[in-house]
């Protein structure tokens, strides 16, 4: 990676909440990370850590009650915080597109996948129809579906899951964007098929020059595509670092406790699982202190009250333990 | 090990396809022999749509045969009543949010299954049961009072536990418990089935579709493809030495989360999709998407052989 690339997407102190009946649910509060053109960033966590909520504020496409309360995002040098929602629509789906996790729901059914991926073109670039319907075919093709002029006649329940998945790929890369957002995009694919999306978009990200913000629950995923990490919990950043490190060097109890509880497929030993105990935070009363304390085995008394700050463990490895202060 | 608790012979599962006028078949499971012994693990692993859950289903006679037979300790029990049977074979579910009823406590949830085996004398008895099987797994008296909705993913799960341990059965088949929860999560959930399981000599058929899970958990695993078994064996030998192509490609494609380990890692990558069980290919099921299949792939299916003692395999070209 060169160092002189240029900086695509910066998030500083971004807060979101939910204002619902019960109460203000603080789904992120204060995460910072950045992304440089042609850079591939996976963001890991559990349900309910504010992975999906932090990137859907960064598209614009917060559902209410959802609102960012605090923050900064910067995305090609555009203060996106500041824009209308006509300026947000000229940049979603143009310059930042995004796949979802469920490719059966995020089709529309009434409409074939050739017209579905035409009429992005289409609101996008001053196209006419009948060359939209062209590079929708091309577009097809890219992502190696065979057949794909007859495949752009078809409608989205002829297509299998990992399919439509590759056809969602194809409408999110249509107009060439400089961000795709992959929202778990092979979670709810078979294992096969899954292999093939990774594949994919890793040709994709040699092929073009893009980002890649990548969030997934399988730590296996990101090893495959990504150069960074972060991981969340409860709403924050508790480590962030090159993938390389972060399996070399886990430093947060959250990421080793994370790395330990997987089974293995390579070991031999029979030795039991080391789960995590406890369950996940409730946001509506997110703990005072470390959000991973309660769960945390190495707890101390300050963990419960202060909030840790981001430690450098290494170049560009941070690590939001308040351990990491006894052993400077 | 100890003797024959389950076993299942030529195990054949169609379902009709409603208002199909051409009279389709999806052809879930198709022809499937397996045995279980006491106090092992077996475990079931393929891609959706491939049979594994209908296999499990099949078994506890929730769907009824096709064809085929069913063997409990020995005795054939695909025509028989179910009743005397069903408290001595219990299932865990995929979904701990389905699979719960939201307006009973779940006191009532784990002592359903005692009320209709009548399993007690007198309500002092049940509760104290109750709160017995609730600690078992890791939940505590107060709980027993509380609907399901006031409790997370993992502590659901643990519910459903309790619910299949009730009534003291030797054999569960988990169907997936582990798939909708969290990682940090599912590592409990299987801590306590496998501690359950030495505590009171469960066997288990366990059906997932992470080989990893299954490999942790399994004495023996069975992989499946459309409807079919196409290996057996234990689950360290099936991962250091699979012979059947499928097996292999399902092995590289999964992820490792190691950078180091994943560079080195040779990956199968299968084209294609799965067929439908509907319409399943001519002759081996998997020579659509096959990189070793030859013309005679495409007309004669491959039976069932053992290559070395306990390793079974369908493939017309092993290795």
């Amino acid at each position: 990676m060169d160092n002189t690339a240029k900086t695509l997407v910066d998030i500083k102190d971004l807060k979101v909440s939910f204002f619902t009946p019960a109460g203000e649910v603080k789904a992120v509060r204060g995460i910072s990370w950045s992304l440089k053109e042609g850079e591939a960033l996976g963001i890991v966590g559990e349900s309910g850590s504010g992975k999906s909520v932090s990137v859907y504020a960064l598209m614009g496409i917060l559902q209410n009650p959802g609102k960012v309360i605090g923050g900064f995002i910067t995305f090609n040098g555009i203060d996106m915080l500041k824009l209308k929602e006509k300026q947000w629509q000229k940049i979603r789906g143009n310059d930042m597109s995004m796949i979802f996790q469920d490719p059966m729901t995020s089709l529309n059914p009434v409409y074939t996948v050739g017209n579905q991926i035409a009429e992005t073109v289409m609101a996008h670039t001053k196209t006419r129809q009948r060359e939209a319907n062209v590079l929708a075919v091309a577009s097809l093709a890219k992502v190696h579906i065979p057949n794909p002029d007859k495949r752009a006649k078809q409608y989205p329940f002829e297509f299998s899951g990992g399919m439509r998945q590759r056809a969602m790929i194809s409408m999110s890369l249509c107009c060439e964007p400089k961000l795709l957002i992959a929202d778990e995009p092979t979670t709810a694919l078979d294992v096969t098929i899954q292999a093939q999306i990774i594949d994919l978009l890793r040709e994709l990200k040699q092929r073009t020059n893009m980002g890649i913000i990548l969030i997934t629950h399988d730590m296996g995923v990101i090893t495959d595509i990504c150069e960074k990490v972060v991981v969340m919990y409860g709403g924050q950043i508790v480590e962030s670092a090159a993938v390389k490190n972060l399996y070399k060097n886990p430093s947060h109890p959250y990421t080793q406790g994370l790395l330990e509880c997987l089974p293995r497929l390579v070991s031999d030993e029979e030795e039991p699982l080391k789960p995590i105990e406890g369950s996940p935070v409730d946001l509506l009363n997110p703990p005072a202190g470390c959000p991973f304390a309660p769960r945390c085995a190495r707890c101390m008394k300050i963990c419960l009250t202060e909030q840790p700050p981001q430690f450098e463990i290494e170049t560009e490895h941070y690590s939001a333990c308040w351990l990491h202060a006894l052993d400077n | 090990m100890g003797e024959r608790l389950i076993e299942i012979k030529n195990l054949t599962k169609h379902f009709i396809v409603k208002g199909d006028f051409r009279h389709n078949k999806v052809q879930a499971v198709d022809d499937v022999s397996f045995y279980i012994d006491q106090g092992e693990t077996l475990g079931l692993v393929g891609e959706s749509g491939c049979g594994k859950t209908t296999i499990g289903r099949t078994l506890l006679r929730l769907y009824e045969p096709t064809s085929g037979s069913i063997f409990y300790k020995g005795r054939d029990i695909t025509k028989e009543k179910m009743k005397p049977y069903r408290s001595k074979m219990q299932i865990i579910f995929q979904d701990p949010f389905a699979s719960l009823d939201p307006r009973m406590t779940v006191g009532d949830i784990v002592g359903e299954p005692l009320d209709i085996n009548r399993a007690y004398r007198s309500k002092r008895e049940r509760s104290d049961r109750v709160f017995e099987i609730l600690n078992l797994v890791g939940l505590s008296n107060e709980h027993a009072r509380r609907y399901p909705h006031e409790f997370s993913g993992g502590q659901r799960q643990r519910i459903g536990i309790a619910r299949a341990l009730a009534v003291r059965p030797d054999f569960i088949v988990c169907d997936e418990p582990v798939s909708a929860l969290d990682v940090s999560i599912q590592a409990q959930i299987i801590n306590i089935l496998m501690d359950l399981q030495k505590e009171f000599g469960l066997t288990y058929l366990f059906i997932a579709h992470d080989l990893a899970v299954v490999k942790h958990i399994s004495d023996r695993i069975g992989v499946m493809y459309l409807g079919k078994l196409v290996e057996l064996y234990t689950s360290k030998g099936l991962h250091k030495n699979p012979m059947h192509p499928y097996t292999q490609a399902l092995l590289s494609a999964i992820p490792v989360p190691d950078p180091e380990v994943s560079m080195k890692k040779k990956r199968i990558i299968l084209q294609g999709d799965v067929a439908s069980p509907i319409n399943p290919p001519k002759g081996c099921r998997f020579h659509t998407r096959c990189f070793r299949a030859k013309e005679r792939c495409i007309e004669e299916c491959p039976e069932l052989v053992e290559l070395e003692p306990g390793h079974l395999v369908a493939c017309h070209f092993p290795g």
